[in-house]
């Protein structure tokens, strides 16, 4: 009895101790989507404050000017108008609101679109007052509050994080570009892996014939697929940039080399695929008189295609997230607007994470967090999407 | 040249659209839209041509000469519809002919790029020597300390990559197994849909965003817990990095060994449960030495992933090549070395550039290695199990 119990007491410190393993993990995962997304939600939105415009000449004197002039030209600026409840407050705090290089940016604003008035992101230092990330003396965090308060600033959705382009300034940063370059990559690599990918698995798994050389090329592929993609990434400068000598850091080169290496793993997961399907659909096409290309084409392919997209689906989300090849093919460029075609210098998402997480400067880091989140949204709902199908097929062809 | 090419695909296509007009397989539309006698598709594929070799060649070239050719061709086609000619046939032969292209395309590339990573490494080897890169721990690849070519004693550098890869197995792979093992007895059929779901979609996050982590959260963590405990931590210790990498193998680890369990025969665990072993007896001795080759390839493909992994390192490793047992120095990996040597201009004759070849063959050839011996596990365990 003694031994029993002793046996049944190491069954159950088992199970617990699998069921705190697995809740570490769980707690683990959630809490790391947690942190990366308290460090990136502050990317998506942004305070901004209001101001009207004068003429440039006014603008252009102004770094001249002594500090108490500038201040009580940034009033008029911001349009203030009870003028006593904001006299106690020193000369520097509407210096440090207004900083002289974005001076010059609302020149610039005002030369090329000849704007009157204009929201301009809240300088370094009042957003870090404002998200409580520096410690402050009372009277200025009391001069944010009032700003606030008197709808100067104001808080809106940061559209410029999604749909502007990238910038040396955290504040204007956008993942346009990335997002765009993301695009022609993916539809360079479309182009190239999925005909040759599905094709050669259509011919290894219904066509060929099953000799010595099948095993080979059995044995090949699934070893390509787990190569490290660094390899491709020396492959593709080698090849693609210096002996085609195709432009440097485009999404054409990116794509290829993204091509090359979702290829082995395309194969793998479509002859997967297709030996999903019952051996009975094929004998019954062979059993009417079929060819072997019309059994595949006619019969087998249809069914197979659930499975089929799943596997391009989860191959096309791992080139997505794919960036130690590109590192190598000079993809982690600074650009300045989204690419226009195949050959002009590009970044990708992971590329764009990759140099805002490098950046000193302050903002940066949420930046990069905020794209990851992005990223993974991408990610999630395509890798969602692709098991949902192969869920929906599995229990399709359990009725066979 | 692209003009002969252009030429040559739009010939092919034709044959291969012509050829399938009579069981209407070039056909876009159903059958029985267009009236199929007389060769329709290839008159169409011939005007097709025609426009093509049109718009892209006639602003640089009269190229009366290509179009003469796209003609001749889809003549050739529009012929070959008359008569008993079975355009089945030759279609699926062109067809076949055509998948088997993609198939040792892929299988070329393998071999394409073994034999250049050779190629080049071999000439690298020319350059300095076969034996400093396995021998030695001096890595100065841009400025020698003995000469002005560099030295390129790599054992430092596989040195940081196996540490690396150990350390984060050790963390890694027993997790993986109690979560697969969790995940295939314990729980519910509907909760391990969900379970097994989120197992896979957490193996498909891109390194990028641990490489984030380590380099903003893990390394600065392992760092202030040693500056508690008055350790001296470097800023880019191996630890963090390892700690990084155990947490993205550890799904991809799981979900493949979740995959081998459920793939074992329900008899092995109904004989032990019949013969009144319980849950930890029936799992301890049962199920997993009959899945211990498979738990086994999966971790060997862990390993083969812990090893190529780049970002991670590149990221949150340092540039310095340690020689160390200590997990809280810094450490440099292959990887990141070969990062180092092909970002930024490169010349490609100069031996700091080769080196990076070497070291790529020599990662290649590793995982080359661990894949393989995976390979072969998994095909003698599903040959002693009768699975297919």
């Amino acid at each position: 009895m003694n031994r029993l119990g002793k046996r049944h007491k190491k069954n159950t410190f088992f199970r617990i101790g699998c069921q705190c393993v697995c809740l570490a993990f769980v707690v683990l995962f959630t809490g790391i989507f947690l942190g990366i997304y308290l460090q990136g939600k502050n990317a998506f939105w942004q305070y901004r404050i209001h101001l009207t415009l004068p003429n440039v000449s006014a603008l252009e004197t102004l770094h001249t000017l002594p500090s108490p002039q500038k201040r009580v030209f940034i009033k008029s600026l911001l349009g203030i108008k009870n003028q006593d409840v904001y006299s106690p407050f020193p000369d520097q705090f509407y210096l440090d609101l207004i900083p002289d290089q974005d001076l010059f940016y609302i020149g610039l604003q005002i030369r090329k679109k000849k704007l009157t008035s204009l929201a301009l992101p809240v300088s370094k230092v009042a957003r870090q007052v404002l998200y409580h990330q520096m410690p402050t003396s009372k009277s200025f965090q009391q001069f944010m509050h009032q700003l606030i308060e008197d709808k100067i600033i104001s808080r809106y959705w940061n559209w410029r994080f999604l749909f502007g382009n990238d910038s040396h300034d955290a504040r204007y940063a956008g993942l346009w570009g990335a997002i765009v370059g993301t695009v022609f990559t993916l539809v360079v690599t479309c182009i190239g892996v999925i005909p040759l990918g599905v094709g050669a698995a259509i011919y290894l798994e219904e066509l060929a014939p099953q000799n010595r050389w099948y095993n080979f090329f059995d044995v090949n592929i699934n070893n390509l697929a787990s190569v490290p993609s660094v390899i491709f990434g020396i492959v593709g400068l080698a090849v693609f940039i210096n002996f085609f000598s195709l432009p440097r850091s485009s999404a054409l080169v990116a794509g290829l080399t993204l091509c090359i290496m979702t290829l082995p793993q395309i194969i793998v997961a479509s002859r997967e695929a297709f030996r999903g399907v019952p051996k009975m659909i094929r004998e019954g096409a062979l059993g009417i008189g079929a060819s072997p290309v019309q059994i595949t084409f006619h019969h087998v392919l249809p069914a197979a295609l659930p499975a089929l997209t799943t596997g391009i689906l989860l191959g096309i989300v791992r080139a997505i997230g794919e960036s130690a090849p590109l590192l190598m093919l000079g993809l982690v460029v600074f650009v300045i607007e989204a690419p226009q075609s195949f050959s002009d210098p590009t970044t990708v998402l992971p590329m764009q994470i990759y140099n805002w997480a490098r950046q000193p400067e302050y903002g940066f880091i949420e930046r990069a967090a905020a794209a990851i989140l992005v990223l993974l949204l991408i990610l999630f709902l395509l890798s969602a999407m692709a098991i949902w199908l192969r869920e929906k097929s599995r229990t399709k062809h359990g009725k066979f | 040249m692209g003009k002969l090419f252009l030429i040559f695909f739009g010939a092919f296509f034709s044959c291969l659209l012509a050829g399938g007009k009579s069981l209407g397989y070039g056909s876009p539309l159903p059958q029985g839209c267009f009236p199929r006698h007389i060769g329709f598709w290839a008159f169409q594929n011939f005007a097709l041509i025609f426009v093509i070799v049109y718009v892209v060649d006639f602003p640089q070239t009269p190229s009366l000469f290509y179009i003469f050719i796209a003609g001749v061709w889809g003549l050739y086609s529009l012929m070959r519809t008359y008569g008993s000619f079975d355009g089945r046939l030759v279609f699926e032969k062109n067809l076949t002919m055509l998948l088997r292209f993609g198939a040792f395309f892929a299988v070329g590339m393998t071999l394409f790029i073994g034999l250049y990573l050779f190629v080049k490494s071999a000439s690298f080897f020319s350059m300095v020597g076969l034996t400093p890169l396995y021998t030695s721990a001096q890595w100065h690849p841009f400025t020698g300390m003995m000469d002005t070519v560099g030295d390129f004693g790599a054992l430092s550098l596989f040195w940081g990559t196996c540490y690396i890869m150990l350390l984060s197995l050790v963390i890694g792979g027993p997790s993986a197994l109690i979560i697969a093992i969790y995940l295939t007895f314990y729980v519910s059929q509907k909760r391990r849909k969900y379970l097994s779901a989120i197992l896979e979609i957490a193996a498909g996050i891109p390194s990028i965003v641990y490489g984030f982590l380590a380099l903003i959260f893990v390394s600065p963590t392992v760092q202030d817990i040693g500056y508690i405990l008055g350790l001296a931590v470097s800023a880019e210790n191996a630890l963090g990095i390892a700690l990084t990498i155990s947490l993205m193998i550890c799904p991809y680890i799981a979900a493949m060994i979740t995959e081998v369990l459920m793939a074992l025969p329900r008899t092995l665990k109904e004989g032990a449960v019949a013969l009144g072993s319980t849950d930890y007896e029936t799992i301890m001795k049962v199920i997993l030495p009959a899945a211990f080759p498979g738990i086994f390839s999966a971790l060997l493909l862990g390993i083969s992933r812990a090893i190529g992994e780049t970002m991670i390192v590149v990221m949150a490793a340092g540039m310095v090549a340690n020689f160390t047992l200590n997990p809280l120095q810094s450490l440099t990996t292959v990887t990141v070395q070969i990062v180092n040597l092909l970002t930024g201009d490169q010349d490609f004759t100069k031996p700091a550039t080769a080196s990076a070849f070497a070291l790529g063959f020599s990662l290649f050839c590793m995982t080359y290695f661990f894949n393989y011996m995976s390979l072969k596990v998994v095909n003698h365990y599903k040959n002693k199990f009768n699975l297919r």
